[in-house]
């Protein structure tokens, strides 16, 4: 049968996500029974008067996907020239902290920590290239990453002088990562007056914090970017309020902790805070996060839909979970727009690399973000002398060729979130990395799928928080 | 004798007064200011035509070599205010003609410009309601171009079928859908169709009123009509004003003709395609027969949410390939407007369509 679709229970319901036209139907129990006999082969096409039923409104057809090519392909010559969005500087590859489970500890397939800064030629034909680049966009967003950017200070100033004596007109949006530690007053008089934005690493409180995040002689830091934190917001409260944070969770984190300390502590108990869960060594491996953070997680999850369901205020819901409403409100208007499946078709996940985020390294390698290995020759899109090789880059945005053969028939094409990192064969994209994915990735696209339905059956009208 | 003008600033939105100045009336364009070199290379190699002007980063030099500056938009108005302003203050201290276009001053600090010289050409708002409650029968033969919205190559369409039928000696009344038009010699619409204090029925009589004199007065053999602004929302945020103007434009006036002028899209059909058609014919009422394909594709910011678009200005012979892959069908034929040879050929089908009709009381 070449007709796709998955069926999806909810307590009280039954439904069918059509791929074809990315649609969700609800049917009946006989309904999904009869769909779920004719998927095994136990009933026939021709047979099928719910199938007749359905297909006459445009649903449930068979599948038209005839090839994977993403639909920029055409036209990503363009998109190079034209239309990168921002640029990452990796300043320097030094950095004061030895964080456990940083990318560059030794741990990942990736470079590790060196002594190497970028140099002022390199950043400016950066920059040079960039500014070319994207002449049609109305802002730039120009970012500053590490090892830890700010022992590279002196280039940063320089880089920021350069950009503005080559642009007018053009807002100039500048950010960096930092871990805090060296925000010391005169760095930080220099990130106010250049408006820059702010992302700072803190993985909770001293306990959590220090547990993973500590300098070369083994302390942790949490201290020192406490007390930074606090100047900061004594002397600059303007500054202060629009820092944001970055919080790692480890399977040794105590989520409970975390998640009190984001939500009461005086300093920053207002503040964005982002959460992500640690890579995992392995490819394709999950990190295994323990129990009791899944059971608050799961908590957090009810307290969410509740605030959908407009139940309870938005000050009861963690705001470490706030922004997944966004993720399910997206998928939802996405769903509802029925919109056909083409011939043509590519799974989401990989950005059009190098344009999303234009990420140079210290040799001023360029790389379509700064989470891919630098150490991997396939994530190099090209370098700041010569520019992008296009049909390295071609190669990279139809990473789902590699699995083609699967993805033409796979239900969950269209809520795959698949990135070309899980590909990455360092020297080749490797069809059974990316394989080792699908699993976990399937998983998620029914559980958004479901959520949908259930939030729907209980009266969501998907409206922004 | 014409007027130099410089124009500020050169970019994507504005190369129309460029690649059309030929037509200018009251002056010749001689210069023309881009705000940075890599938007410039970017620019030119968009519209290509561009000789005998001095394009240049340099305002100064320009000024010193024109009569008039006339001050436009920017693409989404990315330039500061503090820049529109010194430039204001130089050309008024150099005693040049300043004038602005209409969009260029909405978004301008009055303090800014009030004391420049402001550019209206054409009727002012000062119209009687009519004493009439019905539509007037205006026997003139009507083409429609209207548009999906920004940069679909719409007023491009508009000029390139007005010249044409000047050049086979019709008298044309042109209405343009820019507001830079009346420097190009274009007719501006009167101000009253954009007049919120007025009710869409009202401007609607109004605006046939109007028409209805201008015709019995100037006696034209063609109307065309470029319907500024978008035919339709694009998606529940971005509303276009659900499409306003054309709808008021096209119910004071019965159009014979339509030419829908739509962005570049990698993979279309005649399926798809025709649902704009139907749209045309049951809003606007208007049979479109004629897709100009732009060279521009739109697409939502990655970080809006889908409320905010951002555009894609690919070469020109891109849009031959929308026009190869969609096909064209009985009822829907597509063109590329910056493609010469399929321009000619589809204004040849348009002039044989309006010529060779039955002549029916």
């Amino acid at each position: 049968m070449d007709i796709i679709f998955k069926g999806i229970k909810t307590p009280k319901n039954s439904y069918i996500y059509d791929r074809g036209r990315n649609a969700i139907l609800a049917v009946s129990d006989s309904e999904y029974e009869e769909l779920e006999q004719l998927q095994k082969g136990l009933v026939k096409e021709e047979d099928s008067k719910v199938l007749k039923k359905y297909q006459n409104e445009g649903f449930l057809c068979p599948n038209t996907v005839t090839k994977i090519e993403h639909p920029c392909s055409g036209v990503l010559g363009h998109y190079l020239r034209n239309h990168v969005e921002k640029l990452t500087l990796q300043v320097t590859q030094r950095c004061n902290l030895r964080c456990e489970y940083c990318i560059y500890s030794g741990n990942y397939d990736n470079r590790k920590h060196s002594n190497l800064d970028m140099s002022f030629e390199t950043a400016k034909k950066a920059i040079d290239l960039y500014l070319c680049s994207s002449g049609e966009m109305e802002e730039y967003f120009v970012s500053f990453y590490g090892g830890e950017p700010l022992l590279n200070l002196k280039l940063i100033k320089q880089c920021v002088e350069y950009i503005k004596s080559k642009t007018v007109g053009k807002r100039i949006n500048f950010a960096m990562t930092t871990n805090a530690t060296l925000l010391n007053d005169e760095a930080v008089d220099y990130l106010r007056n250049e408006d820059f934005g702010i992302m700072v690493s803190l993985d909770g409180s001293k306990k959590e914090h220090d547990r993973h995040r500590k300098f070369q002689n083994g302390e942790g830091s949490f201290d020192l970017i406490q007390k930074n934190l606090k100047r900061i917001k004594e002397k600059n409260p303007d500054f202060f309020s629009k820092i944001t944070y970055n919080s790692v969770m480890n399977p040794d984190s105590d989520y409970r902790s975390v998640k009190t300390y984001f939500e009461t502590d005086e300093l920053l108990n207002s503040a964005e805070i982002l959460t992500n869960i640690v890579e995992s060594e392995n490819p394709g491996e999950k990190v295994k996060l323990s129990k009791d953070y899944l059971k608050i997680d799961k908590f957090d999850q009810l307290k969410l839909y509740l605030l959908m369901l407009k139940k309870i205020d938005e000050k009861d819901v963690s705001k470490l979970v706030l922004i997944r409403a966004r993720y399910i409100i997206r998928k939802y208007q996405e769903i509802i727009k029925k919109a056909e499946i083409g011939s043509k078709c590519h799974h989401n996940g990989p950005c059009i690399p190098g344009t999303r985020r234009l990420f140079v390294n210290v040799q001023g390698k360029l790389f379509p973000c700064e989470r891919v290995s630098e150490t991997s020759s396939i994530m190099q899109l090209g370098n700041v002398e010569e520019g992008f090789e296009i049909e390295k880059v071609r190669k990279l945005l139809n990473v789902g060729k590699v699995t083609e053969d699967l993805c033409k028939n796979c239900w969950a094409l269209l809520h795959c979130n698949q990135c070309i990192r899980n590909a990455d064969g360092k020297d080749h994209l490797s069809r059974k990395l990316k394989m080792l994915y699908c699993p976990d990735t399937k998983r998620q696209a029914y559980f958004i799928l479901k959520e949908i339905c259930a939030l729907r059956e209980l009266g969501c009208t998907f409206e922004r928080i | 004798m014409k007027k130099k003008l410089l124009i500020f600033p050169f970019a994507y939105c504005n190369r129309e007064i460029v690649m059309y100045r030929k037509y200018m009336e009251e002056y010749t364009l001689v210069a023309a200011v881009v705000q940075n070199k890599a938007e410039l290379d970017q620019v030119i190699e968009k519209s290509k035509k561009f000789e005998n002007i001095l394009i240049t980063e340099k305002f100064e030099d320009a000024l010193s070599i024109c009569d008039a500056v006339l001050f436009l938009e920017s693409d989404n108005m990315s330039i500061s205010a503090s820049i529109y302003k010194n430039y204001i203050r130089k050309a008024e201290c150099s005693g040049k003609e300043v004038l602005f276009s209409n969009k260029c001053l909405k978004s301008l600090d009055v303090s800014v410009v009030m004391e420049s010289i402001l550019y209206q050409k054409g009727d002012s708002d000062r119209f009687q309601l009519p004493e009439n409650t019905y539509i007037k029968y205006i026997d003139i033969p009507v083409i429609g171009v209207m548009g999906l919205g920004n940069f679909c190559n719409k007023f491009c369409t508009e000029i390139e079928i007005s010249s044409f039928f000047r050049g086979k000696g019709y008298r044309v009344i042109h209405f343009g859908s820019k507001d830079f038009n009346g420097v190009i010699g274009e007719k501006r619409y009167p101000a009253f169709l954009f007049n919120q204090g007025y009710s869409v029925t009202q401007r609607i009589l109004q605006w046939n009123q109007y028409l209805f004199e201008l015709c019995e007065r100037e006696k034209p053999d063609l109307l065309i009509l470029g319907m500024p602004g978008a035919i339709m929302p694009l998606n529940n945020k971005i509303l276009n004003e659900f499409g306003e103007i054309p709808f008021i434009i096209s119910n004071g006036i019965r159009i014979d003709v339509g030419v829908l002028c739509s962005y570049f899209y990698e993979k279309v059909d005649q399926k798809y395609l025709s649902e704009y058609k139907n749209y045309c014919k049951y809003k606007l009422n208007c049979d479109v027969k004629w897709i100009c394909v732009s060279n521009s594709s739109c697409r939502f910011n990655p970080d809006s949410e889908e409320s905010v678009l951002e555009y894609l200005h690919y070469e020109p012979e891109i849009a031959d390939k929308m026009v190869v892959e969609a096909g064209s069908g009985e009822k829907i034929n597509l063109f590329n407007v910056l493609n010469e040879s399929k321009r000619e050929e589809m204004l040849q089908q348009l002039y044989n369509e309006l010529t060779e009709n039955v002549s029916a009381f």
